[in-house]
């Protein structure tokens, strides 16, 4: 059987709560054979119906009034999630529009014949180079066409049967002692 | 809304912390912040509950700050001649035997024993004043005590 204090609490949880089985039988039986516990009982039961027979009271009727007021003064209400997202979302893409627009007229000028960022590219990768590294070209592949003969050497001449274009032949002018382009001394009659 | 719950909360509100003024305040800001929540999209599904759990919690941190001049004012203090609800309330000498003993409860146990006098069960209680089932039952339990205890016939006032 339980004691006092826990009929008690018993007895005051089962306004609220729902009691399980056994604390049911547990305070039945205590209340059984304990005058004192089933009058605290009552004395609960008076008080819960004491505040519950508390009457209502109306509010004033300015406060009414009141909390209209002040709930209008607090508009406009905070900015929703929905409005701040689509201000984030103009933002950006005005952001892009700007971008899009300048890289637009960087390339055009480029195209003009400006300096644009690839001159600065073609430096960087001039700094890098190493010339002792780079592969050697034979020498006949660097001939010149034959229009462009009289701008080299005459002692650069062609290869014989070769198929790919070179010079014409230039011979040497002993008296200078400096080469002469062939097309120069085609012209000039032999002594 | 506003004229559908005002009464019970009002009431509420008046009896958890025995000032009429005190318990406007708290009225008023209990539907200032349902308006926000509604204007924010976030409208409770069940208003009557959401605006006595914010009532209850008002009462709580409300009751924790001045607990001790509440006490002073319900033993010195005169009726407010200017709350003709109070004063009513007051004229009756059982409510104001009730109303004496509710307001030397801790802040907490008279929310939840006008809860419960609202009509709200225990599980409700627990839900609304944030707590678990077993901390409310502890609560309304010691609370139903100490309000007998106050109510007690031939009981001095230094109990």
């Amino acid at each position: 059987m339980a004691d006092h204090t826990r009929a008690a609490r018993l007895a005051a949880t089962a306004l609220d709560f729902d009691l399980t089985s056994e604390e049911r039988v547990e305070l039945e039986l205590h209340r059984a054979e304990c005058v004192r516990c089933r009058q605290i009982e009552d004395d609960f039961r008076t008080d819960a119906a004491a505040l519950h027979g508390l009457p209502r009271r109306d509010a004033p009727s300015q406060l009414r009034r009141a909390v209209g007021e002040a709930a209008w003064r607090e508009a406009p209400p905070h900015r929703s999630r929905t409005g701040l997202i689509l201000l984030v979302a103009a933002i950006l893409m005005l952001a892009m529009a700007i971008g899009g627009g300048l890289a637009a007229s960087q390339w055009l000028r480029r195209d003009e014949g400006a300096p644009g960022p690839t001159s600065t590219l073609s430096s960087v990768v001039s700094d890098q180079v190493q010339p002792d590294r780079l592969t050697r070209v034979p020498s006949d592949d660097l001939r010149p066409m034959d229009g462009d003969a009289h701008l080299f050497p005459s002692f650069i001449r062609r290869r014989p049967g070769g198929t790919r274009r070179s010079a014409p032949r230039a011979d040497p002018d002993p008296a200078e002692g400096l080469p002469r382009a062939a097309g120069r001394s085609a012209g000039r009659a032999c002594p | 809304m506003y004229d559908a719950h005002q009464s019970e909360l009002f009431s509420f509100l008046l009896y958890a912390t025995h000032n009429a003024a005190t318990a406007e305040d708290l009225l008023q800001e209990a539907f200032l912040r349902l308006v926000r929540e509604t204007r924010r999209g976030r409208a409770p599904d069940s208003p009557r509950a959401w605006l006595y759990r914010v009532c209850a919690n008002l009462v709580t941190s409300q009751g924790r700050r001045r607990r001790s001049a509440e006490r002073w004012e319900s033993r010195n203090a005169p009726a407010e001649p200017s709350s003709s609800a109070e004063h009513d309330f007051l004229l009756r000498e059982e409510e104001l035997r009730l109303n004496d003993a509710l307001v030397e409860l801790p802040a907490d146990a008279r929310a939840g024993l006008l809860l419960s006098a609202h009509g709200y069960r225990g599980e409700e209680i627990a839900q609304l004043l944030g707590r678990s089932q077993l901390a409310t039952r502890s609560l309304l339990f010691r609370a139903r005590a100490k309000l007998r205890d106050r109510l007690r016939p031939g009981r001095s006032d230094d109990g």
